[in-house]
């Protein structure tokens, strides 16, 4: 089943003086219960494409489905309410609120229109000890660590159950043992509870623990590599296509990364 | 350069065109008022009238440079709200190598530029408003005139001279201040407030304010008592208490909004009400950040508003007080004792009446019996005597009088001035009387009021108001009043004018005998040492006439000031919101990423702006309120219409400044 369905966007900032085309005619599928990875150069539409997708942002024109809705059909409080409980949504610069508590911060979706779930308190707590915040559950974002930071985001993000997470450069500011313990994480989530996850990164390591990568550049599709076999196969399909990207850049070894 | 300047303008141009607009409208006010001072023509047709009229442009005077110097401080304190903001780009200007004398310079010109713009929008706007004061002016002081628009070059020439300075130096300031601001390092927004910890130092200083801000509203609500105890004691002087409470309160309100305030918003932000209530929680918690980072400009904008609605409700009070003053001193066009008549009868035309009241009395004199110790206790003094339905009889026609009810042997005591005799559980009225000496007769005291038949002038000193048998039975000298309602007219008028400038008086010996009631009462026409003395005659319309003037100025000045500083109030509370909304943007564009219905994200801004604006407007409403019910026991409560009206009005324009902001940070 198709969960999410890119078809013919395009994204153009600006005005007739200044144009940047962020998008330009991207149609590419995922199916329910996958773990896809977009990688792109910097500046190649990758945040773009996954606001586009979040409603964040409105297409300049084709379309975007997801779960069979069309989000351009959406009006602004149906796309409210399409974030707040379909989606789950990590973003690149962890947006956390810097007046509210961690505890909070992780709850603050769920609050948003009543009636609150009566578990809210177990959830929390699942979230918190799946993600080691117990600890830091009355502190201020400002009280923590870039990568407890990230860690409070991608908990936000889970707690109202979403079907599908799409996640910006998620590990961008943890070190690789926490990098690790978050990817696994999303990976359990994935497999256990199918949820649909689109995870942007600039980080081979990062993108193997997806089964498929959309690579993209100048806004356009360019390639994809798809999981067939262990993971170091996986990973090394995917410097290779990172070079072809960048026309021949330089080719790490494994063993830095691991 | 040039392109520097244009550059933040188009950057900043709400906020720009917003503080332009409001210091526009304080120079259009400062323009109006200077306009009314320098039109001789107008004053010099007032000036017939009376001295109150010519000590107009005087007055208006002393207005105009407070408020000028209002205005001054609202800009330099507005500057330092719109520059600080900037500081962040200009210290990425600084850092990028730009000279900070070139960017000094930029602020120099682009302050020059607002003042500008200021004065020429604030001109066109005095022109406008000159003649809607002069009108309000003229009508408050009840002159028949009417002007047009006051077009004074030379008002406009020396408005324009006190502003080049002033925006120089707002210039010069904002240039040093660039000076001072670090470059090298990253620039650092002001403390981004993490909620301070409830510390029990913070505790006992939020306590302690709760403490002092209720004693003090306590000690101000029963400042007369608190006063009269204070000087009966050896502590000092009654005066000392009011400056104590006065401080006492100020201290406890700073406290409270510094401690007490965050410390209980920062316990609500944990209870699930708030916590499971995404708009309650993030009102809430904005709340309490503004109360840690900006208590100043709160604190500010509370006494600013406690001052504004003080000084528009006194002014009401006053004016209020003047207009019943008049009332209770004659309640008819013209009130005569005998002899008063005796020299006025063959003047007075029967045609020019419209109504003549006669009121009976009997003169007595009486001792008062309180509690022991408690104001009043003890006074002698002269009362005239009214029967039950004498009083009534008048009641029907005198607006103010109140229908009593009495039984034999009870009695209403009509005292001026009763503010020590007012009920407030510090000193509650029971079982106070009156004995009449000379007749041995004792009243229970039933009530004390302030409303004399006939009004207060044509009383030797109090009223009494007794049953008709009580009446009947007292046998004492005869003294009745009798009041005419006048047509209106020329010949009347003059006759008024004529009977105003003839001074006659009746006297009544105060000697202790006559007091005491061991000597008969006498009236007569010629003034002994201590006699107790009225008007024989007395009119209401030049006293009136005089009273619009005094209080109508007075009114005006008020109304003027209320205006500049509630314009000041809001403004700051705007021009804050708004900074904090343009600071606070990309929290609003996380929770509306997190899909936060944009109903709830505005129903947020509405609570916050309601929240903010509504604090001073309550505390400020109270403060003042007590101030005011101050005021009105010393002037024996002329009533609170006006005064409710005024304030009303005050609150509404407020609230107007209230929406306008909850608009444009909707909009930011
Ligand atoms: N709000 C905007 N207005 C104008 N142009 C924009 C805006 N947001 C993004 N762009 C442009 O669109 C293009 C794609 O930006 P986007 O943020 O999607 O890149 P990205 O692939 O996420 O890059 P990175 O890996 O650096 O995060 C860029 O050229 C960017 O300059
Ligand atoms: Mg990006």
């Amino acid at each position: 089943m198709r969960v999410v369905d890119v078809a013919h966007l395009t994204k153009i900032y600006g005005h007739r003086l200044n144009r940047v085309t962020a998008l330009n005619d991207l149609s590419f599928h995922i199916d329910a219960g996958e773990f896809v990875g977009i990688m792109g150069p910097s500046g190649a539409g990758k945040s773009t494409l996954l606001n586009t997708i979040a409603t964040i942002d409105t297409p300049t024109s084709g379309e975007v489905i997801v779960a069979g809705q069309s989000l351009s059909q959406f009006s602004e409080s149906e796309s409210a309410r399409y974030r707040r409980e379909q989606l789950g949504f990590i973003f690149q610069e962890f947006n956390l609120i810097p007046d509210l508590t961690v505890a909070d911060n992780i709850t603050l979706p769920l609050t948003f229109v009543p009636p609150v779930p009566d578990d809210l308190d177990t959830r929390l707590a699942r979230f918190a000890h799946l993600l080691g915040l117990e600890s830091m559950l009355t502190r201020y974002p400002e009280q923590l660590s870039l990568g407890q930071r990230q860690r409070v985001a991608a908990a936000r993000a889970m707690i109202s159950n979403p079907a599908l997470i799409l996640a910006d450069e998620p590990t961008g500011s943890l070190d690789s043992m926490a990098a690790t313990e978050l990817l696994q994480y999303l990976t359990k989530l994935n497999l256990e509870e199918d949820v649909t996850i689109m995870m942007v990164t600039h980080d081979a390591f990062t993108a193997s623990f997806c089964n498929r990568i959309i690579f993209i550049r100048d806004g356009s599709y360019f390639a994809e590599v798809t999981r067939r076999g262990p993971r170091q196969q996986f990973f090394d399909s995917i410097i290779d296509m990172e070079a072809t990207i960048n026309g021949g850049g330089k080719r790490r070894g494994p063993s830095d990364t691991f | 350069m040039g392109r520097l300047i244009r550059s933040d303008f188009h950057r900043y141009a709400t906020i720009n065109r917003l503080y332009v607009a409001m210091s526009a409208v304080m120079v259009a006010l400062l323009y109006a008022v200077l306009a009314l001072i320098e039109d001789d023509a107008l004053f010099a047709a007032a000036d017939r009238y009376t001295e109150v009229s010519a000590a107009a442009p005087s007055v208006l005077l002393v207005l105009l440079v407070v408020a000028l110097l209002f205005t001054i401080i609202f800009l330099l304190y507005m500057n330092t709200l719109l520059i600080e903001r900037r500081a962040r780009s200009i210290s990425v200007y600084r850092l990028l190598g730009m000279p900070a004398g070139r960017i000094g310079l930029t602020l120099f010109y682009e302050s020059l530029l607002l003042g500008a713009q200021t004065l020429v929008i604030g001109f066109a706007l005095g022109l406008l408003l000159s003649k809607f004061l002069a009108m309000m002016l003229l009508r408050l002081m009840a002159l028949p005139m009417t002007v047009g628009l006051l077009w004074q070059p030379h008002a406009m020439l020396e408005l324009v001279a006190v502003f080049t300075v002033v925006y120089a130096v707002i210039g010069v300031i904002n240039g040093i201040y660039v000076a001072h601001i670090p470059i090298g390092r990253r620039y650092q927004l002001p403390a981004q407030g993490l909620p301070t910890r409830v510390t029990g130092w913070r505790m006992v200083w939020a306590t302690v304010g709760w403490v002092l801000l209720i004693g003090s509203y306590l000690g101000a609500y029963n400042l007369v008592h608190l006063a009269y105890a204070v000087s009966q004691s050896r502590f000092g002087h009654g005066y000392v208490v009011l400056w104590a409470v006065l401080a006492v309160g100020l201290v406890g309100l700073y406290l409270v909004f510094r401690y007490s305030l965050p410390t209980l918003t920062s316990r609500l932000v944990r209870l699930p009400f708030f916590r499971h209530h995404a708009v309650r929680l993030l009102t809430l918690t904005n709340l309490n950040e503004r109360l840690q980072r900006n208590v100043h400009s709160l604190f500010l904008t509370t006494l600013l508003a406690t001052g504004t609605i003080t000084v528009l409700g006194s002014g009401a009070i006053f004016y209020q007080f003047g207009q019943a003053g008049v009332n209770q001193s004659i309640s008819m066009d013209l009130v005569a004792s005998p002899y008063g008549l005796k020299t006025t009868y063959h003047d007075l035309n029967p045609d020019w009446i419209k109504q003549t009241v006669v009121l009976p009395t009997k003169l007595a004199a009486g001792r008062l019996h309180t509690q022991h110790g408690q104001p009043g206790d003890g006074d002698e003094t002269f009362y005239n005597v009214i029967a039950l339905k004498d009083y009534q009889r008048i009641a029907k026609v005198q607006k103010g009088l109140a229908k009593l009810t009495l039984k034999p042997g009870q009695a209403v005591m009509a005292v001026y001035g009763r503010s020590l005799y007012q009920h407030t559980w510090l000193n509650q009225r029971r079982q106070w009387s009156i004995t009449l000496p000379r007749t041995g007769q004792k009243f229970q005291l039933q009530s004390v009021s302030n409303q004399f038949p006939l009004g207060v002038d044509g009383y030797f000193d109090r009223a009494l108001i007794v049953t008709d048998h009580d009446y009947q039975a007292l046998a004492a000298p005869r003294d009745p009043m009798t009041g005419y309602q006048l047509k209106s007219g020329k010949q009347v008028e003059a006759f008024v004018k004529k009977a105003a400038n003839a001074s006659r008086y009746d006297f009544l010996s105060g000697s202790s005998k006559a007091l005491t009631g061991e000597k008969s009462l006498q009236l007569s026409q010629t003034e002994h040492a201590g006699s107790y003395s009225r008007s024989a005659l007395r009119l209401k319309g030049p006293l009136l006439a005089q009273m619009n003037m005094l209080f109508g100025l007075g009114l005006f000045v008020v109304i003027l000031l209320g205006l500049i500083f509630m314009i000041a109030t809001a403004s700051i509370l705007l021009m804050k919101q708004l900074i904090i909304a343009f600071q606070e943007r990309q929290s609003r564009q996380i929770i509306r990423a997190l899909g936060m219905p944009t109903r709830a994200m505005h129903q947020i801004i509405n609570w916050q702006t309601t929240l903010i604006f509504g604090l001073p407007l309550v505390v400020g409403t109270f403060n003042a309120w007590l101030i005011i019910h101050f005021f009105s026991l010393y002037l024996d409560n002329p009533g609170y219409s006006l005064v409710v009206m005024i304030v009303l009005i005050y609150a509404l324009v407020y609230a107007g400044f209230g929406a306008l902001t909850a608009r444009l940070v909707r909009r930011s």
